[in-house]
């Protein structure tokens, strides 16, 4: 390849023949797709049969890194995990920091194919060139912490490990891959991976990335991204809270999903704010190669059934506090620290499974789902003791309330029928995350129109309609919205094509300098407009996924409710509004499809 | 020599990145003269880096070296690379694992301090690293 940061190859694993080879990447695909999430999309588009199963050997699970990932752009270590989504068919693309994506290129591999299925638990086994499907018996049934400590101890400290817990062996389609506490959270990876027996991927690798710029100038060039990020004030914000500041604000304003967003403002919010929740932390940490250091470790002492000593974890972030915590109507901060652990060491998507359980709460609240039918448990609002026991019985698909959420919300309002699908708060299956669509209609169309589903993060456009460090947008005006959306999905498409951290946008990283990044490492020139061109390319290649499994514009709703109920402050959001502009602005027919001539305008192969 | 306060450490790597940029061009690790190492999940973080034996008057690599590729020069080791022999007795004289081995560009790696001004500490977004006494 003529392009740096690149490896040039993606490692092919094949579980059914124990097959293993490697394909080449090529400099026009990624002149057209970058890395990450464009070229995910592309290899699986081309690589996974349409109308499968997704739990079937057809499937196909790719993760992947992009160029910055291993040099010292910043924020750019980042890993994704794309597959056909068990949740709802789409191609899903799920990311997690950490230390995976260097070590996985360090080993000489820009990401990993993964076809067919095993008979027995395995584990992928990569240091460098030598790869090896290993025995994962000693390791089935273990969560997803437990397992990458027990590799750690098998092969050395410096291996990093992806792993599923027992939700993604259980084939739950909110299972998520998981590396250290890092999620690759939604769209249900970890159930494709169990489908495939495979528990756990762990590799080291111990050769380098070479980048385009000569060494002093790539140093410099890099420093000042890095700078631009410390000298930003909302960086030392991250560094303290994470993302947890963000609460009190959206709650004051009355955009807090709460009671399975049958209001919008939750009385208990105090007690779970980031002021609270640094109480309990002990340190903080960062990923590789990260000037922002958003995690914390937290510490507390609980005397229960789960932890009866004194347990470490890492601080929970908006969107699990709001899920497990205000959608529930629970306000006890402990007890939702500790069920966001026990959802990372099942290897559950904390924000649907929170959603999930805030559905069936609110079936219980209507006399839909009974005591009996729940296992005994009360699902009252604000009641904390049930979300471990939820959790688990979810995680392990326990006949019963257990594997009834298991599937999440669509698909368990969908077997109970009669009223209940009413109540699930999902976009094409995917539970909403926790910005209320009727108080930022942007974020509503984003939710509604984004390829997988209600992903808050296809589209942050908070930062443009509340935060004012991208605009200074009204949230309820939608005029603007659709041309606010079309750019900001189409950016957000190139930053996981980097891949860099969705953060980077609120600390001055602007969309010339995404394109900077690229042109540093890769050695290709790429002009903010370039930028928006590629990443319309991948929301096109995304939605013409959508159209060959048979969703088309029809699928581009928000659940009834956010018409109809008014949020806290009286306020509605009829997404249909807002539809026909963006269709218009993106090119697509009235049904949401994209025309012809924009697929050969973009270079898109379908 | 570099010190480190390795309890404020978040682990991000940055330190190791930048010196194997400066050192073989390439971000690589293994060719990187300082190191941070952590054992378990949130357990202790440790940092390999040439301390000169501790401040004695003889260094390790330097006593093993056959040629006279390592000397000490002016408060660091400095290396030659048309002196050296790649017999890699330096790297396992090291007592703390603090000299490096590129196999690609057959240089040993050791901390000189960058000539004055360490990358690492610049790069370090915690101030876990400073600049102590030779």
């Amino acid at each position: 390849m003529k392009y740096k940061g690149y490896m040039g190859k993606i490692l092919t694993v094949d579980l059914s023949s124990g097959r293993i080879g490697h394909m080449s990447l090529d400099d026009e695909t990624v002149e057209l797709y970058i890395g990450g999430r464009g070229l995910a999309t592309r290899i699986l588009y081309d690589a996974i049969e349409p109308g499968i199963a997704p739990l079937s050997v057809q499937n196909k699970v790719l993760f992947i890194t992009g160029p910055a990932a291993g040099t010292l752009v910043p924020t750019a270590s980042r890993f994704g995990v794309g597959t056909k989504s068990p949740l709802n068919n789409t191609l899903s693309v799920s990311y997690a920091g950490g230390y995976f994506a260097p070590e996985l290129k360090f080993a000489g591999y820009d990401g990993i194919l993964i076809s067919g299925a095993s008979d027995r638990p395995v584990y992928l086994y990569i240091h460098d060139d030598q790869v090896e499907i290993r025995d994962a018996s000693h390791l089935w049934g273990k969560d997803a912490i437990v397992t990458q400590e027990i590799l750690k101890e098998e092969l050395g400290a410096e291996f990093q490990i992806a792993a599923i817990g027992p939700a993604g062996e259980n084939l739950s389609p909110l299972a998520a891959t998981v590396h250290e506490q890092h999620v690759c959270g939604r769209g249900g990876d970890g159930a494709v991976l169990g489908s495939k027996k495979l528990k756990a991927i762990a590799v080291h690798g111990t050769g380098g990335v070479e980048v385009a710029l000569p060494v002093q100038e790539f140093i410099k060039e890099a420093r000042s991204l890095h700078e631009t990020i410390l000298s930003n004030p909302v960086r030392d914000a991250f560094r303290q809270y994470g993302t947890t500041g963000m609460l009190g604000a959206v709650n004051e304003i009355k955009a807090v999903p709460t009671r399975n967003f049958q209001e919008t403002y939750f009385e208990g919010a105090d007690k779970l704010l980031g002021e609270v929740l640094a109480r309990y932390v002990i340190r903080s940490e960062a990923c590789s190669d990260c000037p922002v250091v958003c995690c914390s470790v937290v510490q507390l002492d609980v005397d229960g059934e789960t932890y009866r000593k004194r347990f470490v974890t890492e601080r929970l972030e908006h969107q699990p506090i709001c899920a497990l915590g205000t959608y529930c109507g629970i306000d006890d901060l402990e007890a939702l620290i500790v069920a966001n652990d026990v959802c990372d060491r099942m290897g559950l998507d904390g924000i649907s499974t929170g959603a999930t359980i805030a559905f069936a709460m609110e079936l219980y609240q209507r006399g839909i789902l009974t005591r009996e039918q729940c296992d005994g448990l009360e699902l009252t609002w604000g009641n904390a003791e049930v979300l471990v026991p939820l959790i688990k019985k979810m995680a392990m698909r326990e006949p019963g309330i257990g594997a009834l959420l298991s599937q999440g919300s669509r698909r368990a309002a969908e077997e109970l029928g009669g009223e209940a699908p009413k109540y699930a708060m999902h976009v094409k299956g995917l539970e909403i995350s926790a910005y209320d669509p009727r108080g930022f209609t942007g974020m509503a169309l984003n939710l509604a129109t984004a390829a997988r589903g209600a992903d808050h993060n296809k589209a942050f456009t908070i930062a443009a309609e509340f935060l004012g460090v991208l605009g200074d947008y009204d949230r309820f005006d939608m005029a603007p919205k659709p041309m606010l959306v079309k750019t900001m999905q189409d950016s957000t498409a190139v930053i996981d094509s980097i891949i860099m951290c969705m953060f980077t946008v609120d600390l001055g990283i602007s969309v010339e300098l995404y394109g900077k990044a690229i042109s540093i490492v890769t050695g290709m020139d790429v002009s903010a407009d370039q930028v928006y061109v590629i990443g319309e390319r991948i929301n096109n290649l995304e939605r013409m996924w959508n159209v060959r499994e048979g969703m088309d514009g029809s699928y581009d709703t928000l659940p009834e409710r956010m018409a109809t109920d008014p949020d806290s402050t009286g306020h509605t959001v009829d997404v249909k509004e807002m539809l026909p502009e963006y269709y218009r602005l993106r090119g697509w027919d009235e049904r949401g499809i994209p025309t012809a001539e924009k697929l050969a305008e973009l270079q898109i192969k379908v | 020599m570099i010190e480190h306060d390795s309890r404020k450490c978040v682990f991000c790597h940055l330190c190791e990145w930048v010196c194997s940029m400066r050192a073989v061009g390439q971000i690589k690790p293994t060719a990187s003269a300082i190191r941070v190492t952590r054992s378990v999940r949130f357990g202790p973080i440790g940092f390999r880096v040439c301390d000169l034996c501790d401040g004695r008057e003889v260094q390790a690599c330097i006593e093993a070296c056959p040629t006279e590729a390592l000397t000490l020069d002016g408060g660091v080791v400095k290396y030659v690379q048309e002196e050296c022999t790649a017999c890699l007795a330096c790297v396992e004289a090291c007592p703390i694992g603090a000299v490096a081995w590129d196999a690609a560009s057959e240089k040993v790696v050791i901390c000189d301090l960058c000539g004055g001004k360490p990358l690492c500490i610049e790069w370090c977004p915690e101030d876990v690293l400073s600049l102590g006494a030779a």
